[in-house]
This record gives structure tokens, sequence and C-alpha cells, in this order.
């Protein structure tokens, strides 16, 4: 039945376009990151769905990852071909702000946004968010910890986390925050414990989650969105998402416009389009998120039974980016062997 | 009048690679060095950067690997040369096919085939957990030196194998006439003979190990066992602070230099001669026919080398199949990406390797013929060849970005990289080669007053047929394997199949990336195979 739909979408959007002249149509070019746009994202509908309305072209350029984006914008500065750049997170978006590159924008939805915290930000239009938490693999774990402080004080669990490094990952990083969001000024033991707990660290989230889905270790760091990915994909309930009774940490994913580009009104379109249905069902079933307008109907059974956060944790921005250098190199100082 | 290739042909063949060296690394770099000066502005930050304990373990943890790795791939790789120069056995061409496979291989491609053979759900870990003994074989220091030596072993076995098989028979012959024990002749003939290749290729695997990154963050387990080279990426890609990744970069090509300044400082004074060397067929005997004991020795070394090159290459494989039969690879999106990637893997390595192989050939070819008229330029030439080995991918391709402002060109930018890259490798293989066969034709032509280009394309390159393709399929594995350059550039048009190996995993997809990998494998193989078949 989707496969029916995402024809009828797709003729529906080529048929049109081999009869309009090529070149007439102005072109909207949106920086993102790898995955996204991957031809298992939701990048492909995203754009046959925006340009049966726009009259335009949607170009998706792709960079590495959030932080990647983030880099290239700063040396692509002022001359960058980018319209609009989705894909930062709520960690990079003080810093994003600080360049003065972003033009300031509310979406005409941004009154339905439901996120589990307030959203006052007026620069950037988050587009999903997930809960970072741990994965474990239900045939090596019978009793999982209820909390991340029964996982870092148990005897049990030694060697069995796999986690990514903060200096090259942004989940890396938010197991830092997580940490620091949760002991604040005690984090030093905590983050003691972790190293014991850790088997590895890795560069990226792939290595980690691949190390863990080739039974490395009982436990990985992802989202709690990753077991809808088992359900959904792999019809398997072998890996599950650990509810910690302190909260998980939240990542926001956020897009903005910027103000070198020569496409503002189109920008502006694209931005209240993010809110649409078919645009939050696609990023709950390709890019493995939850949807930032409260329940979407199409969504499969698993997206409201997945654990519960409880509370959602965050650190502010500014806070963040002010602190990053620092909270990183105590990480490292304790991660040594 | 003196015949042959003359001093200002040889300039003209030197010239052409020099150029297009300076171009791809001079310029690139000279922007970076701009920046490095417009944006740095609190030279102390960078001195404490470089004071701080962190960086200090850093460089420690660097050297230490990368020596270690040097020194354990050459010590390993010298009797199992012997083994392969002197005998002849059953499947020892396969094996030596296989050899260069590993440095085909993207190191995530490599550390995920270790995990499967020797993890801790692994084929040896299972093994050893089934007899009782519940060990971590991965996920500390050691694990990420046997990675290394896994991608080095193979290609030194190859170098010092192709240096033994040209030891002088004379000596030997004489040696066996005096009645000299074995371990004497060992000492005064064979080890002299292959003491320069031997240091040469440490330096070469140092300089490789020096910018091994995603295996050290995989297998190491700890983010003190991280190379300079994860700091670099860190500096460029996270905080974008150009400063301390040129600081970094620096420090990486100082300590490539000095290794390469060992190596000259150790032969400069010695005679720089070149021995004429004898070929030492007729010492190629089938080990079938040897006395017990070295049988005994060289099967078991033969079995030994087998074990560790075939365990991981064979997860690969067995991973592979596996996920093929779980439909993996299944629908037609992930086909048609794999059968495009495919293409372009292809297409950039094949170029790369071709025109690595043949600007090597030039540059190597040139200086000798340029050494009849200045010999210390051309000895020098032959030296700066070394500079591009201390260059990390990730800021070479940095730098072109800086320059450029913008990911234009992806295809040529990451060509360069990529050649820049191979070129001191292929040089290494081709040189001594050249050297040889100038000297051999060189007498011959002397005499015949051939002119210079049919001495150049039909005398000397179809004997060398097989160091260039040995040199070809060097770069091609390095191209065809390497992510960092094509990772920053390529993502929008050179979707090579690397790249598509990360996109499958972002996307969860873990079965197809198994599968993709044994179609990585195969096809990096299949080259090889099919070029060696080719020469015979």
């Amino acid at each position: 039945m989707r496969n029916l739909f995402v024809a009828l979408v797709v003729g529906a959007s080529v048929v049109p376009a081999a009869f309009a002249a090529k070149g007439a149509k102005p072109v909207l070019t949106v920086y993102t990151y790898e995955s996204l746009v991957s031809e298992w994202g939701p990048g492909a509908e995203v754009k046959s769905a925006f340009e049966q309305t726009c009259g335009c072209e949607l170009r998706w350029v792709a960079a590495e990852d959030g932080a990647a984006l983030l880099t290239r914008l700063k040396i692509e500065g002022a001359k960058t071909k980018a319209d609009i750049i989705m894909g930062l997170d709520n960690n990079l978006m003080a810093e994003a702000r600080d360049t003065n590159f972003f033009l300031p924008y509310q979406a005409k939805w941004a009154k339905t946004l439901s996120l589990p915290v307030e959203w006052k930000d007026t620069v950037f239009t988050p587009f999903d968010y997930g809960h970072f938490a741990f994965m474990m693999d239900t045939e090596k774990v019978k009793t999982p910890p209820k909390s991340l402080a029964e996982f870092l004080d148990g005897k049990d669990w030694n060697k069995s986390l796999i986690v990514q490094d903060p200096r090259t990952s942004t989940p890396g990083l938010g197991m830092l925050l997580w940490v620091k969001s949760i002991y604040g000024d005690k984090s030093k033991e905590a983050l003691e414990k972790l190293r014991k707990k850790t088997l590895t660290v890795t560069k990226g989230w792939s290595e980690a989650y691949g190390l863990f889905t080739k039974g490395e270790a009982p436990f990985v760091l992802s989202y709690v969105t990753s077991e809808a990915y088992h359900v959904v994909e792999e019809k398997s309930t072998r890996y599950k998402a650990v509810p910690f009774s302190e909260g998980h940490y939240l990542q926001v994913e956020v897009a903005g416009i910027l103000k070198s580009s020569k496409q503002q009104e189109l920008a502006k379109s694209f931005m209240d389009f993010l809110g649409d249905p078919r645009v939050q069902s696609a990023m709950a079933l390709k890019n493995w998120m939850m949807p930032v307008i409260g329940k979407v109907a199409t969504l499969p059974e698993i997206f409201i039974k997945l654990p519960e956060p409880g509370k959602s944790l965050l650190i502010d921005s500014g806070e963040v980016a002010k602190n990053r250098k620092a909270w990183v190199q105590e990480w490292l100082s304790h991660f040594r062997n | 009048m003196r015949s042959g290739v003359s001093v200002g042909l040889g300039a003209l063949m030197v010239s052409v690679p020099l150029c297009l060296l300076a171009g791809a690394i001079g310029w690139p770099l000279m922007g970076l060095f701009v920046e490095f000066f417009t944006t740095a502005q609190d030279f102390s930050a960078l001195g404490d950067l470089l004071s701080s304990r962190w960086v200090g373990g850093v460089i420690r943890f660097t050297l230490w690997q990368a020596t270690l790795s040097a020194l354990l791939s050459v010590g390993l790789a010298f009797p199992l040369a012997r083994v392969f120069a002197f005998h002849e056995f059953p499947g020892k061409r396969f094996l030596l096919s296989l050899s260069i496979l590993p440095f085909a291989l993207p190191s995530i491609l490599v550390a995920f085939a270790f995990v499967i053979a020797y993890g801790n759900s692994g084929y040896v870990g299972s093994l050893l957990r089934h007899v009782g003994l519940d060990v971590t074989l991965l996920y500390n220091r050691w694990a990420i030196v046997a990675a290394n030596v896994f991608f080095n072993l193979p290609f030194a076995v190859r170098l010092l194998a192709a240096r033994e098989a040209a030891l002088p028979r004379q000596q030997i012959q004489s040696s066996a006439l005096l009645g000299l024990p074995w371990w004497l002749t060992l000492w005064h003939v064979e080890l002299p003979h292959v003491a320069r290749v031997a240091l040469n290729v440490a330096i070469l695997t140092f300089s490789l190990c020096l910018g091994s990154f995603a295996i050290a963050m995989v297998l190491g387990g700890a983010p003190d066992l991280n190379t300079t080279e994860v700091a670099i990426y860190q500096f460029v890609r996270f905080e974008f602070d150009v400063p301390a990744a040129s600081c970094l970069a620096a420090v990486q090509l100082v300590l490539t230099l000095l290794a390469a300044l060992v190596y000259r400082m150790s032969f400069e004074r010695g005679s720089h001669r070149h021995q004429e060397p004898v070929l030492a067929g007729a010492l190629v005997r089938p080990l079938a026919g040897r006395a017990w004991p070295v049988q005994a020795f060289c099967w078991g070394s033969i079995a030994l080398y087998s074990l560790f090159l075939l365990l991981p290459l064979s997860a690969i494989v067995v991973d592979g199949v596996r996920s093929l039969m779980r439909n993996a690879l299944s629908d037609p999106a992930t086909r048609s990406a794999a059968r495009s990637a495919t293409t372009v893997s292809v297409q950039l390595a094949g170029l790369a390797g071709m025109s690595a192989s043949v600007l090597a050939w030039m540059y190597v070819r040139g200086s000798i013929a340029l050494s009849a008229g200045f010999p210390r330029l051309a000895r020098s030439l032959r030296q700066l060849v070394w500079l591009s080995m201390g260059i990390s991918p990730t800021v070479l391709a940095f730098a072109w970005f800086l320059v450029l402002r913008a990911t234009d060109w992806a295809f040529v930018v990451i060509l360069a990289v990529h050649v820049v890259l191979a070129l001191p490798l292929c040089v290494r293989i081709l040189l001594p080669a050249v050297e040889v066969v100038v000297a051999q034709s060189d007498r011959s032509v002397k005499l015949l007053g051939v002119p210079a280009w049919r001495i150049l394309v039909q005398i000397e390159l179809p004997a060398l047929r097989t160091p260039l393709f040995l040199a070809f399929a060097l770069a091609f594995a390095l191209s065809f394997g390497e992510v960092a350059a094509v990772a920053l550039f390529g993502s929008d048009e050179v979707e090579t199949l690397p790249l598509l190996l990360y996109r499958l995993m972002g996307a969860y997809r873990f079965h197809d990336a198994a599968a993709l990998s044994l179609l990585l494998a195969l096809v990096c193989g299949s080259v090889f195979f099919i070029g060696e078949r080719y020469q015979k």
C-alpha cells in the first residue's frame, strides 16, 4: 500500500516535470546530512512531496553529519549555495546562531509544534526529535537496569556498553550531556564508573551500532526510536530500548534559512512544509526519529508503544556551546586507561 | 656521443610528476597556511595545546603503535619473505595475490572483520569460551597493532620477497663453497642485502600507521589509544579549529620526515652504488624436496600466515553470504546504488592507479637519467617524495576545501588526493626494479645507439610489467578503500563503495552493509587476480 502511495507521488511529480521547460524552475538548495538523503532516508519522499506544490526543484546537498554541516557552512560563508540548512541539532544551535548567517523565521505551523520541552528559539525550526537511550540485546540481558544509577553502581555490566566519542559523534556528545544533566557537579564519579562499564569507544554511531548487532556487547548508546526500526523493518523484538528513571537526554533536529539565500520566499514555504504530515511520517519511518506535530495517524503502533522517556533532559544550547570543550576534556581525562 | 636517455629528457620526465605533486599538495597547503595565520589569534593557546598532557599522550601512543607495527610487520615479514622467495609450493601465487587485498579494504571493514574473527562473539572468541576461557581479545592496544600488522605485513612480505629473490648468487655460492654455516651466510650476505629494503618498508609502514584512525577507534577500546589523526579529524570536522588542526598536521609531517631522515642517514654513508643483482632464480626449489626441519618451519610459517590473513577475510565472506541469504541487497534501490557505486569506485581507483604508477615511473626513470648529470639533485628528489607520505588525507582534503571554498570538482580533487597518497608507495616499488632494468638496458643499448623513446617504450617498460602492475594494484587498492577525502568532497557526485557502506550502516542496514562488504572485497580481489594472471 505504501509502495503504491510512493509510486503515485513519484509519478505525479515526474509527469508534470517532464512537460515543464527545463531550467525555468527556481532551485531550492538544502544542505543536510548523509543519512537523510541516502537511498533509504526520508529525502526522496520529502523532495517529491514538496515539488508537487512549490513549482520548484528541491536539491539536496549532503555533508557527513550535523557537525560537518556547520563546518561546511563556516568555510563557504556568504559564498554558500545553500538556501536552507537542515539537520543541525539543539547542541549545535547556539554556535550556528552566533555565525549570524541565519534568518529568523517562524514556520506557520509553529503553534502546533509538539515537543517534550518548551521551544523558545525564533531562528530555527525543529523537524524531528529523539531521546538518547541504551539499546539492549534481550538475548544477553534478562533483567535490565532501571536507571542509569543502577547501571553505573551495579556489580554487573562491566565492559558491556559501546559508546561513541563525544569529539567525533553527536550521540557521543549526547551521552556526555546526559551524564552532566543527571549528575551535574558529581559527574566526575559517574564518568569514572561509565568508563568501567564501557567496552569500547567508537568514532560514530554506525561503528557502535554495527558492533552491537554483531553481538559484541549487550548495550549500545542509541535512540529510543531504534527499537521501532527493528520492529517495523525486521519484525524483530530482540533489541529494545532501556527506560531509565532519571529521564532521557533529548535531541531536537532543526532547520534554518540562510540570510544569503536568493530564494527566501521559497525557503520559507519549505519551512512551512516541514510540519506536513507526509514529511513528519517520513521522518519517523525513514529517519527513525519522532515527529514534532504530535500524533501522526499513519504511523505504525510501535511508535506509540516505545518506552516513555519520563523526564526529558536538556541542557540549554548556549550553556553547551560555552562548556563543551571543557566537558569533553573532562570526559577524556576519565576515559583514559 | 652518449646514446640512451639524456639528462635533459630525465629532467623533463621528473618535472611532470613534480609539478603535479607541487600543485596537488603545495597549493592547498598554502591555503591552509594563509588560513592558519588569519585565524590564529592566540599562539599561546596552540603552545598549550601542543604541550597539553592529552596531546602528549596521543603523540606518544601514535609513535608507539606506529613503531611497534612497523617493527612487527618487517620482523615477521623477513622469515616469510624467505619462505616465499626460495620455495615453490602449492597455493603460493594465490597467497601472494591475496596479500594486497587487506590494503584495499576500508578500515571500517577490517575493523568489522576483526570483530567477526576475534571479537567476543566472533569465531576465536566463541571457541575460547567453548573451552572455558573467558578472555577479551580485542579492545586494547594490542588489537590496534594486530590490525595494523594485518594491513601492512602482506605488503612487507611482497617487497622483501622480491628483494630476497634478487640475492647475489655468486656470494651465496662462494659461501657455500667455503662451507660457512647458514647463519653466517644469513648474517654476512643476506642481511646486508635486505637491510636497506627492510628499513625502507619499516618507514613506509610507520608512516601509514601514523594516519590509521578508524581502526584504532573501534578496536582500541579507549580514547587515549587514539592517534593524532583522530585529533586532527576532531579539530577539522567538529570544532572548525584550523590553527589547532594545522598544528597537529605539522606534528605528523615532522614525525614522517624524521623517519625518512633516519633512513637517509643510515644509508648515506655506506656505499650507495647499486650492487649488480644476479637473480637467484636457481635457489628456488620445491618445498617438498627440502630437509624436514626446513619443511616443518616453512609449512608452519605458511599455515600461520594463511590463518592470520584468511581468518578476517573469510569473516567478510561468511558474514556477507549469510546476509545475502537473509535477502540483503534485495530491494532495487539498494541494488542500483551498489551498481553505480561499484562503477564509480572502479573508475576512480583505476584512474588513480594508472596515474600514480605512470607518474611514479616517470619520476623514478627521470631521476635515474638525471643522476648522470646531477647526482645530488637526483638523490634529493627521491627523498622529496617521502614528504607526501606524511600528509594526512583528512588534512589534504580539508585544505582543498579551504582553497576552493566549495566542493566543486569533487572527482578531480579526490583523484588528486589519492594519487598523492599512492605516489610514494609506487615510487618505492618501482625504484629497485627500474634501477635493474636501466642497468641492463644501458649496457646493451649504448652499443647500438637506439633512440631514447624506443629504449623506454620498447625495452624498459615491457621489462617492468610486474612491478608496474604491483604499483598500479597498490595505488588502486589505496584509492578503492580511502574514505576521508571521499566523505568530505564526494557525497553528492562521487558515491564510492566505502561511502555507500557508511550510508547503509547509517540507515541501520547492517545486513546490506555486510553483503556490500563482500561485493567490495570481490571487486577488488578480482582486479588483482585478473592482473596477476594477465602478467604471465
